[in-house]
């Protein structure tokens, strides 16, 4: 039971194409909820084990500090999809970051979700971010970089 | 960044597990770089470097 892997999650990929949800990437309110180590996503779950507060990701894997990192996720800014290249579709935004005296411990990976969908499933997850590794912050700011080459992408 | 007069030790820490598939961030030497931590102090600073997710028809 771990993160191993950064991922999309394949039936939010389906819903999306087959319009079964009106997933809206660059203007629904997205937020990234940290958890630690004790969960083990799957890309290949149903749209309702995507979600946030389901499946791997009930809140009792999710770490928070009160009014830093708050239960739910940070809200993602400056959020955009572009075609940046030959045969990439990329999802990025602005990085993210708690207050300034957050405290958590043991963060490994970081879950992606709608926060705007309420049907047909409610905050239904986009993708999910191995971190690597244990992360820490002590009355601090902690700060989630995206990478140059986005949140996520896929190749086509 | 930090504060001028601020005493303080910054480290950059590299990922401690596989990359697999992952699009990670490299440091000069091409070394996936997991995060950098500043201690103060009173406190940690983290800044961590997400990868990637990634999906592909191939």
């Amino acid at each position: 039971m771990a993160f191993t892997e950064s991922r999309v999650f394949r039936q939010t990929i389906a819903d999306v194409l087959g319009n079964t949800t009106a997933m809206d990437l660059d203007a629904d309110t997205l937020k990234a909820a940290l958890y630690g180590n004790s969960i083990t996503p799957d890309r290949d779950v149903s749209a309702a084990n995507s979600a946030y507060n389901a499946g791997q990701w009930v809140t009792g894997g999710e770490l928070t500090s009160s009014g830093q990192w708050a239960a739910g996720g940070v809200a993602l800014s400056s959020k955009t999809v572009t075609t940046p290249s030959a045969g990439v579709v990329m999802f990025d935004a602005a990085d993210t970051s708690s207050g300034a005296t957050a405290t958590l411990t043991g963060v490994y990976g970081v879950l992606v979700y709608d926060d705007t969908l309420t049907t047909p499933v409610a905050d239904q997850g986009v993708c999910y971010t191995y971190l690597g590794g244990a992360n820490n912050v002590t009355t601090g700011t902690f700060t989630v970089i995206w990478n140059a080459n986005g949140i996520f992408r896929i190749t086509v | 960044m930090v504060q001028a007069g601020v005493k303080a030790k910054v480290e950059a820490f590299v990922r401690e597990d596989y990359i697999g598939r992952d699009i990670v961030a490299l440091d000069d030497s091409g070394r996936p770089i997991m995060s950098v931590v500043t201690t103060r102090d009173d406190g940690t600073d983290c800044a961590v470097f997400a990868p990637t997710a990634t999906a592909s028809t191939n």
